[in-house]
């Protein structure tokens, strides 16, 4: 697989991944937060990239931290790790896909963290405290994130380019839908709007994402017959 | 002095100032004016006064649904995010 077959395979999946009606949320509340306490737009703008800040960086973190681990591995257990990742991802895929039928059934973000969360992005609403909800947001879907960060992380250490850079592009895309969502914000669009959008697409958000988790692990396996590194 | 029963069961006397704060925290949100704000938030705060009076016992619950109402009624939009900033996950 040449470089750019897999930037496009990075870029494809992570904004199919990115649309998480969850992460959406948590932002929209953050800005709401921002903008109900009138801060001025200098804080507004600290606030807001004090959350993508601290929440790519975490993802970007682990992501290059297990690139590092992946590439200590003896080659023969990556392989049969990667065989079980891949069977994780498409596991996982099938559950997500089924979110799309019966939403929030299988939420991988527990309950008990809602509280926390409204009271990160309402009630204290700081640079240091988006900082800390950017953190909590990204390990709250901890299965999710886990499994996508460790299929895109077998992707890379199988093909060999092994860069932890891939992790870091990874995180950037993870990202856009919140930039835009602030830019928007920025230039009038209510979070009211954005709140709606959201619920009416999250059904469809889960399946694009459940899709992709498929897709993945379809990917690492035909990666490990040989179909397509022979190929691209 | 009224009082009202939170969520958790507990006892609270009904403080203005709170319900003022969050109405007016969602206008600001739907980036309505500092101006638009206050008086919205002023004229939901004093008429959820009014209808508390005619009360025995009011529960926080009760309290939001009525001010969820009167803000919806002014902004649709702000009435929305006010009811929706707990269950937005």
């Amino acid at each position: 697989m040449s470089d750019i077959s897999l930037l496009t395979l990075i870029v494809v999946s992570g904004i199919l991944l990115s649309l998480n009606p969850f992460s959406i949320a948590v932002f929209s509340a953050l800005l709401a937060g921002a903008l109900g306490k009138g801060h001025p737009k200098s804080v507004f703008h600290t606030i807001a990239m004090s959350y993508l800040i601290s929440y790519a960086a975490l993802l970007t973190f682990f992501g290059m931290a297990l690139v590092g681990i992946f590439s200590l591995l003896p080659y023969t257990f990556l392989l049969s790790l990667s065989l079980a990742i891949s069977v994780i991802s498409i596991f996982w895929g099938i559950v997500t896909i089924a979110n799309f039928f019966w939403y929030g059934t299988f939420d991988d973000v527990p309950k008990s963290i809602y509280n926390v969360l409204h009271k990160y992005s309402v009630k204290k609403n700081s640079p240091g405290s988006a900082a800390y909800l950017g953190l909590i947001a990204a390990s709250s879907s901890f299965v999710s994130n886990t499994i996508m960060i460790l299929s895109f992380v077998t992707i890379v250490s199988l093909l060999k380019t092994g860069s932890p850079s891939w992790m870091l592009l990874l995180a950037i895309i993870l990202i856009i839908p919140l930039i835009i969502i602030l830019i928007s914000c920025l230039n009038g669009t209510k979070i009211s709007t954005i709140l709606k959008w959201k619920e009416d697409s999250k059904a469809i958000m889960r399946l694009s994402s459940g899709l992709t988790y498929i897709l993945i692990g379809w990917i690492i396996l035909l990666i490990l017959n040989g179909t397509i590194g022979s190929i691209l | 002095m009224k009082h009202i029963v939170k969520r958790n069961g507990k006892s609270e006397i009904f403080d203005n100032r709170k319900l003022y704060t969050s109405i007016y925290a969602s206008c600001l949100s739907e980036h309505l004016t500092e101006k638009v704000a206050e008086q919205i938030a002023l004229k939901i705060s004093k008429e959820v006064e009014t209808w508390l009076a005619s009360k025995n016992e009011v529960t926080s619950n009760d309290i939001r649904h009525k001010s969820e109402k009167l803000l919806s009624k002014i902004d649709p939009n702000a009435g929305y995010l006010y009811s929706h900033h707990r269950i937005m996950w």
